[in-house]
């Protein structure tokens, strides 16, 4: 059943967004909510750019990487956008502990990873297991008083309603996959852009997906 | 009871959370999965940089280094992020481009919330948002997803799940 499988994988990113907001806690303890949150996002920008440089560094020669519309499937903008967010990220940690200024990358994870996943099982069974994770990871971080302030034990309800908690996943994840009756539709109007293609291709191949469906439709 | 005037406005938030999910999963298939999350990012950093100056220019006393209370850096951020998010956005359906805006409102609003009506609050009704707007979007096949249909099993799924939160934060 791999829809078990990417509901898993779904869990562990609800727990590292626990540990996200454990660490923004902290940090808006010090700084500030609004501080802390510009700090995770401008990281979650600069580590999202970096990741795009080097997709459009691996395709030398046509530049080809990232699948934009040009000019953005080209490097320099992405190499822009690295250099802005990364002086922006270095004036603002400055005085900050390493381990309360790298939250950012961990959302950067949970959004590439989600969105890759989403298309694969849905929004619900995604937020179930998410929800899940953070709760059940909140937990635990509460129990052992990692990264918050005052820890608060395990007690039978706490520990019941993690039960729960995998319970209710388990069914989510198990309760559609026999009631799937229509196969994903690319969304009207925009063809997929894929690597190694041209711009006049691209329009080619729009037109003809687009007289396909209207075609079978 | 303004009690339910925060859970109401929680919900919507959780609501907007599941909607967000569906409009990057939409730009992740049209684009691809770093493509997606980076296009969101983009634009809730622009609107974090607007809040920043806004801060400023409102509060008058930002907790971060001298640079960034200067308006310029903030202000180039606002620059690079727009313009990125215009030509990112080429040829794909342009309201996509507005989920940045739904996470930077979940990050505005929930330290105004928070110490207003408490985390569990807070905490149970995003999630009850979240999870029933996820499962409307499911059933619908919006933002060009497969359709997915709402049962039995899933809502019992969800009334697990929900009563799991209930323990956990309360």
């Amino acid at each position: 059943m791999h829809l078990f499988v990417y509901a898993l994988i779904s869990v562990g990113l609800g727990i590292g967004l626990a540990i996200q907001v454990a660490l923004l806690g902290t940090l808006g303890d010090e700084l500030g909510p609004t501080e802390a949150a510009w700090i995770s996002i401008i990281l979650t920008t600069l580590g999202g750019a970096t990741l795009l440089v080097v997709v459009a560094a691996r395709f030398n020669g046509r530049f080809d990487g990232p699948r934009f519309r040009p000019p953005m499937n080209r490097v320099w903008p992405h190499a822009g956008m690295v250099a802005a967010c990364g002086v922006a990220y270095g004036l603002s940690v400055t005085d900050i502990a390493p381990h309360l200024a790298i939250p950012g990358l961990i959302g950067l994870t949970q959004m590439v990873v989600s969105t890759w996943l989403v298309p694969r099982t849905g929004v619900a069974l995604y937020l179930a297991a998410m929800t899940a994770g953070s709760l059940g990871g909140g937990v635990v971080l509460d129990h052992f008083g990692w990264l918050v302030a005052d820890a608060e034990r395990l007690d039978v309800a706490r520990v019941i309603g993690v039960l729960l908690l995998m319970a209710g996943v388990v069914l989510v994840s198990n309760g559609d996959g026999w009631q799937r009756v229509r196969q994903a539709r690319w969304w009207r109007g925009s063809a997929p852009v894929e690597r190694g293609e041209a711009a006049g291709e691209v329009e080619a191949e729009e037109t003809e997906a687009v007289a396909a469906e209207s075609g079978e439709g | 009871m303004e009690q339910v005037g925060w859970a109401v406005l929680s919900m919507a938030i959780g609501l907007g959370t599941a909607v967000q999910i569906g409009m990057m999963a939409a730009v992740g298939r049209l684009r691809g999965p770093i493509e997606g999350a980076y296009l969101s990012t983009v634009v809730t950093t622009g609107g974090s940089a607007v809040a920043l100056l806004v801060m400023q220019a409102g509060v008058g006393s930002l907790e971060l280094p001298g640079p960034l209370r200067d308006p310029w850096l903030p202000l180039a951020i606002v620059a690079v992020s727009t313009m990125t998010t215009v030509a990112g956005m080429r040829g794909i359906p342009w309201y996509l481009g507005t989920m940045g805006f739904i996470g930077l409102s979940f990050m505005l609003l929930a330290p105004i919330i928070i110490p207003e009506a408490g985390v569990a609050l807070f905490v149970a009704a995003t999630t009850a948002g979240s999870l029933a707007g996820g499962l409307v979007l499911d059933h619908r096949g919006t933002f060009g997803s497969e359709v997915r249909l709402f049962n039995g099993q899933r809502l019992v799924g969800i009334a697990l799940l929900m009563s799991g939160v209930a323990l956990i934060a309360a």
